[in-house]
């Protein structure tokens, strides 16, 4: 497996091509998970564990870089195994602390709550029930607009649509169906 | 909700304003409570949005793990795979060096033992069977292809001719028919014959050797090494000692 420099990882996390993108997460995933699942098993964790957590943190990553949250000139396995770190301990009950890695010293990405509250919520009924009920393209759109945070062309050109503006309606128009399957959710709560 | 409202509100939500447009954008806010109430509901909606990528995501990762498995167990069938077919190549070079050795080891203790039995033919009773001089001459000279086949023709006429299946015994053992001399010599050791029993002994012992037929062979060397006086009573018992190494 060819080595990526951090730069090279973050160009391929942040493109807008999809096999691209699929490219730096299989290299992070065989990169790092082994040091991630050493350090839960340790720590008295398990092998399932060690996939939630290191998965949930390559999300957060993504989001976060995909977002520009992340500082620049990062030491892309460092952040991320750190994100990891922080993660279990917090799901143990330990504090997050300043850890040190190598001759650098990083502190613990502060998630933003609301990063941690979509996390979540992937393991909601409300989300499987949106995806059965909103439809594929709906989907689509507005996973590469939100998610992915692509550009309205990008998504045109995903997509094959014909204009930008087709892609801005079909964008309005699955909000307002998402704003309808939601709704009830939002009176029970 | 009109279609401009809620796209001034995304673009609010997803940090895309400019730092002015933003606190015009915030004055508004603090005035407008149904303003201020959309835009709560439309960054929950944006985050269920953004939660439908997460789980897409999630099935990506699974896969790729899934797949890293696969990989790594095709890794270590093809690693087990390897080291059987080297470990079966070893045994089986191993199995091959002991099995030559060993033949070696026969080779060698057939070779410095066997010598054709001295037999002399024709001094007596050439009137009634002319061929025996015939046949000692060609034994006499090693041709026993030669000698074979007349021993056999005698051999019908007076089939409990004593010298004459120790002759054809020793030709076949010289033309490499072990197994054919070992039934003549046995014919001789069955009927306890009185000139040729411990020599039949002996020549059986060495055909068995020959065939690697070793604990065969014991019995008839230990006879020999037991009776004293016996004929070859060292050898048999030096080749005893050979095979017990």
């Amino acid at each position: 497996m060819k080595e990526l420099k951090d730069k090279e990882i973050m160009q391929l996390l942040t493109s807008p091509d999809e096999t691209k993108k699929d490219e730096a997460l299989r290299y992070l995933y065989r990169t790092l998970f082994k040091t991630v699942k050493a350090y839960i098993l340790k720590r008295s964790g398990t092998e399932q564990d060690a996939d939630d957590v290191f998965q949930d943190g390559l999300i957060a990553f993504y989001m976060m870089a995909r977002q520009d949250k992340l500082p620049t000139d990062i030491k892309v396995e460092a952040y991320l195994f750190s994100i990891c770190r922080n993660r279990w301990n917090k799901s143990i009950g330990r504090m997050p602390t300043k850890i040190e890695l190598g001759e650098q010293q990083f502190a613990i990405p502060a998630e933003d709550q609301q990063l941690e509250r979509i996390l979540q919520a992937e393991k909601q009924e409300l989300v499987a029930r949106l995806l059965n009920q909103i439809g594929e393209e709906c989907k689509k759109v507005l996973t590469y607009f939100y998610f992915d945070r692509l550009r309205i062309k990008q998504i045109k050109e995903r997509l094959k649509y014909s204009s930008d503006q087709i892609v801005k309606n079909k964008k309005y128009n699955c909000m307002k169906k998402l704003r309808s399957i939601v709704q009830p959710y939002l009176k029970q709560s | 909700m009109e279609e401009k409202t809620f796209t001034d509100i995304e673009t609010y939500l997803m940090g895309r304003m400019s730092e002015a447009e933003k606190s015009a954008f915030e004055q508004r806010l603090q005035v407008d409570n149904a303003l201020a109430q959309e835009v709560r509901t439309q960054e929950m909606l944006i985050e269920q949005a953004m939660s439908l990528g997460v789980l897409e995501m999630k099935q990506k990762l699974r896969s790729i793990k899934k797949e890293m498995v696969a990989q790594h167990q095709r890794r270590i069938r093809r690693i087990v795979g390897l080291v059987a077919v080297g470990v079966a190549l070893l045994l089986a070079i191993l199995f091959f060096i002991n099995q030559q050795g060993a033949s070696i080891q026969v080779d060698k203790i057939y070779a410095s033992h066997y010598q054709a039995y001295e037999l002399t033919f024709g001094s007596r009773n050439t009137e009634e069977l002319p061929q025996l001089s015939e046949v000692g001459k060609f034994y006499q000279d090693q041709s026993y292809d030669k000698a074979l086949p007349l021993i056999e023709t005698l051999l019908a006429e007076e089939p409990n001719n004593s010298r004459l299946l120790l002759a054809k015994g020793i030709c076949q053992m010289e033309l490499n028919e072990f197994a054919q001399a070992k039934l003549v010599f046995q014919q001789l050791i069955d009927k306890q014959d009185t000139f040729y029993f411990q020599q039949a002994q002996w020549y059986t012992a060495l055909s068995c050797i020959r065939l690697d037929q070793l604990d065969a062979a014991k019995p008839y060397l230990q006879s020999l090494a037991q009776t004293d006086g016996a004929f070859k009573q060292e050898e048999a018992t030096q080749i005893l000692s050979e095979l017990e190494e």
